[in-house]
């Protein structure tokens, strides 16, 4: 009885610990991000006007109705910024899973192989981070057609390498070390040492470059809607806001300007959070 | 003129005294503290520490008795860090006849002081070599640095110390870049620049640890036979007990902080009379033991406070053998014996401990 | 008396170097070659040598964690250098290792716990949890620690207390013999005696039997009962401990114990001083790899390397003079 109470002292103790690991520029992106979250999941229950609701009253100034105006349909705009935070951080959230889902496994082939495998997939890495990651996205769009699905799987699709890239050094790193070399002499299988040692010490660094990812993925989707190719109408989505804003900037700038510094906020955040300590 | 150029590099002689027995360094209450986490902890307590012109004086102790801490508070090297506090005096008669305190000066000053009046060597020279420059232009630019000579002048001088560090064809070597030496060449070459400022105080911070047994060897002869011509005076910072009788006049035994013992070597060796020292001489392994049928090596039980936990009273009596309730109450005084033998312990009047060649006695 | 445990015949090992674009060996470094020694039950062999001797190299190609590229290992009366799969696997069961630097052999997010029961585990010798714990409290017993380092995680531990740990795993799976490989050069002097002692206690409570490698002869001297003299990756002088250490027949083996520093006063031995450094391993002197900087050299060695040559039964040196020592 008293190994659980322990066990679960000792748990809230690392946890407390890693929190207290955390730097200040963390922290901030840990906060943003809470906070960003927060309100897109109370989004609905916040009061909020329909954002697809459209009215007659179009591009409005700001006013205790409409804090940031309304759009050229009449849409209040910090409503459709609001519910925005559900779309972006959706397709963020996927680009990182697909990301580290694709490239997490690759890395760890690479890393631990080594030789020739190693050297093919270096190659493909190499290939992937030479070409702009948002050209290629666009192209690739353009043919599978631009769902919220398609964008997170291809934009997730173009970042896997850096993941890979950097979970295949820290393999390295890991394999060379010396526990892991008392493991091999132990009799340790390969799935043995990757589960029990380079796991558990390359998971901050995934953790990290997830964060990074997200960012990438909310930036770059955001950047496929105002060139067209984002999430269809009429969702709420920060990109096409600014598009649609755009033409209108000179007496209603607001509708281009909030959602743009929603995607920067939210970026910044996620940045932040996974940015290596100072 | 290059011929006589080379021969006119003579030894600096320290001072024109064959006695040399004029103090050169006069360390005081020396302190160095951490700031960490809210707590002050102290790495270095109340050290005095007398360097003679002309001595060797080995710096003896385990990590975290703070003998490399010494080292850097002499070189001026912890003044930059802002969590760290040193109190005491350094005072040092420098080349131009001036003494300072090398606490109290300007950084200016001792940037002018180091590398000019003292030189330090460290244990790894990697990481005090710059791999993108040659050897030759290390050691020349560091010269050039504290002296105002001519290029051509400066480079004889290095040549000179190369080839007297027992580096064979000394022109090749100062070609080369760091990674292309050996350990050992490394250190000669971390030596010769030493040298060639020609201080006369010599700081070896764990200098010969990282090398093989027959490196070290050779530059510890090396050591003793330019120390003996140039009259300088040397201060061996070493873990090893070994190196401490080959080389050194006189050992200052370090534990926690603090100096516990200190005498002439022979006297250390021979008539310990503190129980840390003893149990040091019982825990090395020594030759010949493979003749002797009951020879046991023994250990200190547990491990030295680090500067996180300073014990009370004696820093000692939680690992010492001979440890009262008056050790673990009252920490000691330094108290003089005999021919310059200093000793913090309470029992060493009553304490018979016996010297280090009892095995050496044994063993014939 | 008995026969060997462990039989090593002309071990060789060969790192290639390799260069360009695709790399392909344009040469290769002799780390180990020609070595046979032989190790005996409840024996320790101690194996000396200097920074590039390739010490390091044979203990790790004893226990396969390097291929050795030629040469048989015989353990059990099987060659180890042909093991493979489920063979190799039981192998680590018998054959086990210490490492120098205890800082780094323990895998830093894991507990003192979770570290020694990866042995049982990966071996599969308990399956019980509860079992398991039992044994990793007697195996910190054995080393000396108490129960309560359990939950420790190792940087809450000192460097005797990780080395310590580090025993105790290498001995979990109960091995016939372990390599110790510089186990205590990393540690402070009053604790280096320390796990030598019990490496010393060890040895006599469990029989164990064990390769010890060390650049310090002093510490090789105490623990081991015969010892193999290393150079350039091949063996010097090889004899039991008393024979090796006061009655040397190999200039290198002369040369190593004048430079071992004896504190004390009384024991002052005449230095013999080495010429210059190690030759490049790429490129080792033809004949006796240490006539470049042997005292003895004379012109013979350098045409043929020197063959083992034997002084007693139980004592041989690679040298071609007779009368040296």
């Amino acid at each position: 009885m008293t190994t659980v109470s322990d066990n679960r002292t000792r748990f809230v103790a690392l946890w407390r610990e890693k929190l207290g690991k955390l730097s200040v520029r963390q922290l901030i992106g840990l906060t943003i991000i809470t906070i960003l979250v927060v309100l897109g999941i109370l989004a609905p229950y916040l009061g909020l006007s329909d954002p697809n609701q459209s009215s007659l009253d179009i591009l409005q100034g700001a006013s205790a109705n409409h804090w940031f105006g309304t759009d050229a349909l009449g849409r209040d705009v910090f409503s459709r910024v609001i519910h925005g935070i559900r779309v972006s951080v959706l397709i963020g959230l996927g680009v990182g899973v697909i990301g580290t889902v694709l490239g997490v496994p690759i890395g760890l082939i690479a890393g631990y192989a080594r030789g020739t495998i190693d050297l093919v997939i270096l190659q493909v890495i190499d290939l992937f981070v030479a070409l702009p990651a948002l050209v290629l996205a666009l192209i690739i769009t353009a043919i599978v057609g631009s769902t919220a699905i398609n964008i997170a799987l291809v934009l997730g699709f173009v970042m896997w390498p850096q993941m890979a890239r950097l979970v295949r050094g820290q393999v390295i790193f890991i394999r060379e070390s010396v526990y892991v070399e008392a493991a091999r002499a132990l009799g340790g299988k390969p799935s043995w040492i990757i589960r029990q040692h380079i796991l558990p010490n390359a998971i901050r660094l995934v953790i990290a470059q997830f964060s990074i990812t997200v960012a990438f993925g909310i930036f770059s989707s955001a950047s496929l809607s105002f060139l067209g190719l984002g999430v269809p109408p009429p969702a709420p989505d920060w990109g096409t806001m600014v598009r649609e804003g755009v033409q209108f900037l000179a007496f209603s700038p607001l509708m281009s300007i909030a959602p743009g510094a929603a995607v920067t906020l939210t970026v910044l955040g996620f940045y932040l959070l996974g940015s290596k300590d100072d | 003129m290059t011929e006589s150029t080379v021969k006119t590099y003579p030894m600096p002689v320290a001072d024109g005294s064959p006695k040399a027995s004029e103090t050169l360094l006069d360390l005081r209450n020396l302190s160095v503290s951490y700031q960490m986490a809210g707590r002050q902890l102290k790495a270095v307590r109340n050290v005095d520490i007398s360097l003679r012109s002309g001595e060797i004086v080995a710096l003896v102790g385990e990590s975290g008795s703070g003998k490399s801490t010494i080292g850097h508070a002499l070189m001026g090297l912890l003044r930059y860090e802002d969590k760290v506090t040193v109190s005491g005096t350094a005072v040092l008669r420098c080349k131009d006849g001036v003494t300072r305190d090398l606490f109290a000066i300007s950084d200016r000053e001792m940037k002018r002081v180091r590398g000019n009046d003292i030189s330090i060597v460290f244990q790894e020279p990697m990481s005090s070599l710059n791999p993108l420059h040659s050897i030759g232009h290390q050691i020349t630019e560091a010269l050039l640095a504290h002296r105002k000579l001519g290029r051509n002048e400066a480079r004889e001088r290095v040549l000179y110390y190369l080839r007297r560090l027992g580096i064979p064809n000394p022109e090749q070597c100062m070609e080369r870049y760091p990674h292309q030496l050996s350990g050992g060449m490394r250190q000669r070459v971390m030596i010769a620049m030493a040298l060639c400022c020609e201080s006369k105080l010599l700081v070896a911070d764990e200098a010969t640890t990282a090398l093989d047994a027959t490196v070290q060897a050779q530059i510890i002869d090396l050591l003793k036979s330019l120390q003996a011509e140039t009259g300088m005076t040397i201060l061996f910072i070493t873990h090893d007990l070994g190196v401490v009788s080959e080389i050194a006049d006189r050992a200052i035994v370090l534990y926690a902080g603090q100096i516990v013992e200190t005498a002439g070597t022979k006297e250390l060796f021979d008539n310990p009379h503190m129980p840390y020292t003893r149990a040091l001489f019982d825990a090395i392994p020594r030759l010949g033991s493979s003749l002797m049928k009951d020879y046991e090596l023994r250990g200190i039980p547990g491990r030295a406070p680090s500067a996180f936990e300073r014990v009370g009273g004696c820093s000692f009596h939680p690992r010492c053998a001979y440890a009262t309730e008056a050790c673990r109450a009252t920490m000691p005084e330094l108290d003089a014996t005999q021919r310059g033998h200093l000793v913090r312990c309470l029992r060493w009047k009553e304490l018979q401990l016996g010297g280090c060649d009892e095995f050496a006695a044994a063993r014939r | 008396m008995n026969s060997p445990l462990l039989d090593v015949k002309n071990l060789q090992k060969r790192f290639d170097i390799r260069r360009g674009l695709i790399p392909r060996a344009v040469g290769h470094v002799h780390a180990v070659q020609d070595v046979s020694f032989s190790l005996r039950s409840h024996e320790v062999l101690g194996i000396v040598g200097e920074s590039g001797s390739g010490k390091t190299t044979i203990g790790r190609s004893v226990l396969r964690l390097t291929e050795p590229s030629d040469g048989e290992i015989i353990f059990n009366g099987k060659d180890v250098t042909k093991f493979s799969g489920s063979e190799l696997r039981q192998y680590r069961r018998s054959a086990q290792i210490i490492f120098q630097d205890p800082y780094a052999a323990l895998n830093p997010t894991m507990t003192i716990e979770e570290i020694l029961s990866e042995p049982l585990i990966v071996q599969n010798l308990i399956k019980d949890r509860q079992k398991r714990k039992e044994r990793v409290a007697e195996l910190l017993d054995m080393v000396g620690l108490s129960a309560e380092y359990m939950t420790r995680l190792p940087n809450e531990l000192s460097g005797g207390q990780r080395q310590r740990v580090v025993i105790a795993r290498a001995l979990a799976v109960e091995p016939q013999f372990v390599v110790a490989d510089e186990p205590v050069s990393a540690l402070d002097v009053s604790v280096q005696a320390q796990i030598i002692a019990l490496l010393k206690d060890l040895k006599q409570r469990l029989g164990l039997s064990m390769i010890f490698i060390s650049h310090n002869l002093a510490v090789v001297e105490y623990l081991a009962d015969r010892i193999a003299v290393v150079y350039l990756g091949r063996i010097m002088e090889i004899g039991t401990a008393a024979e090796v250490c006061n009655a040397p027949k190999h200039p290198y083996t002369i040369a190593l114990l004048s430079a071992v520093l004896d504190p004390g006063t009384s024991t002052r031995r005449q230095r013999v001083i080495l010429q210059g450094d190690l030759p490049d391993p790429a490129n080792p002197p033809s004949g006796c790899v240490f006539r470049t900087r042997c005292p003895y050299a004379i012109a013979d060695c350098a045409i043929g390397v020197p063959e083992m040559r034997s002084v007693s039964s139980t004592h041989a040196r690679a040298c071609i003079r007779d009368d040296v020592g």
